[in-house]
């Protein structure tokens, strides 16, 4: 199970990584980013082109659609690497979102629950 | 805030311990931090008492501050919160830091690594999961100190100013979140737990988004450290290539092949350096050599081709 997330998630990131192979230069020709040489150097694999002109456009409508302000969208995504950028295309629903409140939501269920329980409304917990 | 953890306590204490078995296996073990003699606590990290889902702003305007970032979490919110999850995701937290100019470093995953960054006086950004995996609270926090005989961590988190957990609950909490931890760099600095890898993937992101004044520093630090870098020359190269100092660039490449001669990517971003100038016999060579070295490495060998192919344009001067 472990593995399997191991195994989809560095391929996710050997995807991203080939997405933008370097800077443009009027020559034609252009050079190799590092953090694609770093991926090649750690694993010989067979790799999907992915269009990074896309995934930036991608993840900047999964922001607005979840909230945030496009201008705001826009300057985020200009500071994602492009192995991150692919992260968050492939999981923006799934990531962990990091949040402090949701401890005081959780308390208040459980207090209700209990309160239920003790009054005899629920039989949640003796069932277990 | 206080007041509901101690509710949650009582009723968690009141509940039948089938319900909580969840969390009952404990693969990380207590951490060991008896190496670590005496007890630190960076009493100077800012603090920013954050409710309302906005703990990951307020714990990166604490990393970033005492990284002398003159920022604060008003700010930071339209940066990384994501209003629909109610809270931040990694990534952006990690984008975030390259926008105020430091170069985030997530730290390898384990306690070695996050007791070494706070002795060295970097307060640490985690992940922590505070419920169980069925039951997620993902939750931002910053690691400030530790005490190996109390067997403690101190914490900025949440509305806590000086949060004090048993390590071995921490360990829990972090843990859930494949300890994920990171520390704010400035161009330049090295990371006391530093691993040669993981930190030119966290220099070599800063390259990627054309922050090339940023990543330069970084490469240099990484030379100190480890002299004998095939992917630091390679990153100074590219990184002077994005500044417009061609002859830079040719003289790291070529640096970074006397490392590793057979290196195809230095030979194709050097070719790619020299074409640009005019010399398309010598940068076709070059090419012809990383093609022949990269034989077998399809991944690499498709890119070199690519690269070829682009390189008939080149104009001789």
């Amino acid at each position: 199970m472990h593995l399997t997330r191991s195994i989809q998630l560095l391929t996710l990131v050997l995807a991203a990584s080939l997405m933008s192979l370097g800077f443009a230069h009027p020559a034609g020709a252009s050079v190799i980013s590092t953090e694609v040489a770093i991926d090649l150097h750690e694993r010989n694999a067979r790799i999907e082109r992915i269009n990074s002109v896309l995934a930036r456009d991608n993840v900047q409508q999964q922001l607005t659609a979840l909230g945030v302000d496009p201008a705001a969208a826009q300057e985020r995504i200009a500071t994602l690497s492009d192995s991150e950028l692919e992260l968050l295309q492939q999981r923006m629903d799934t990531l962990p979102a990091g949040a402090d409140s949701a401890l005081t939501v959780l308390g208040i269920v459980l207090l209700v629950l209990l309160v239920l329980e003790l009054v005899g409304v629920t039989d949640i917990f003796k069932s277990f | 805030m206080w007041l509901h953890r101690k509710a949650i306590r009582a009723v968690a204490a009141l509940l039948p311990a089938g319900l909580l078995c969840g969390c009952a296996t404990d693969p990380f073990g207590a951490p060991d931090l008896r190496d670590y003699q005496s007890p630190v606590e960076l009493t100077d990290t800012p603090f920013f008492p954050q409710e309302d889902y906005q703990c990951g702003p307020a714990a990166l305007a604490t990393v970033l501050l005492h990284s002398g970032v003159d920022v604060d979490v008003g700010e930071l919110i339209p940066k990384v919160y994501v209003p629909a999850r109610h809270g931040s995701l990694q990534p952006e937290m990690l984008a975030a830091s390259r926008a105020y100019e430091r170069i985030p470093y997530v730290i390898a995953p384990d306690f070695a690594a996050l007791v070494a960054e706070v002795a060295s006086g970097r307060p640490v950004l985690v992940l922590q999961n505070l419920g169980v995996a069925a039951i997620p609270v993902w939750h931002y926090a910053v690691v400030i100190g530790y005490s190996a005989e109390a067997g403690e961590v101190v914490l900025r988190s949440g509305t806590d100013r000086r949060r004090v957990t048993r390590a071995k609950l921490f360990a829990r909490t972090w843990q859930r979140s494949d300890n994920w931890g990171v520390i704010a760099l400035r161009p330049g600095e090295l990371p006391a737990s530093a691993e040669a890898e993981r930190y030119l993937r966290a220099v070599a992101a800063v390259e990627s988004i054309g922050r090339f004044d940023l990543a330069a520093p970084a490469y240099q630090a990484a030379l100190s450290r480890w002299p004998d870098s095939r992917l630091a020359y390679l990153g100074l190269g590219n990184s002077a290539w994005g500044m417009q100092q061609p002859a830079d660039a040719e003289r790291w490449y070529r640096q970074a092949l006397d490392v590793e001669p057979g290196d195809s990517t230095a030979l194709n971003n050097l070719a790619t350096v020299i074409a640009a100038q005019g010399r398309c016999d010598e940068a076709d060579a070059l090419m012809q050599r990383a093609i022949d070295t990269a034989t077998g490495y399809d991944a690499l060998l498709e890119i070199l081709q690519q690269s070829r192919l682009e390189m008939q344009n080149c104009v001789s001067e």
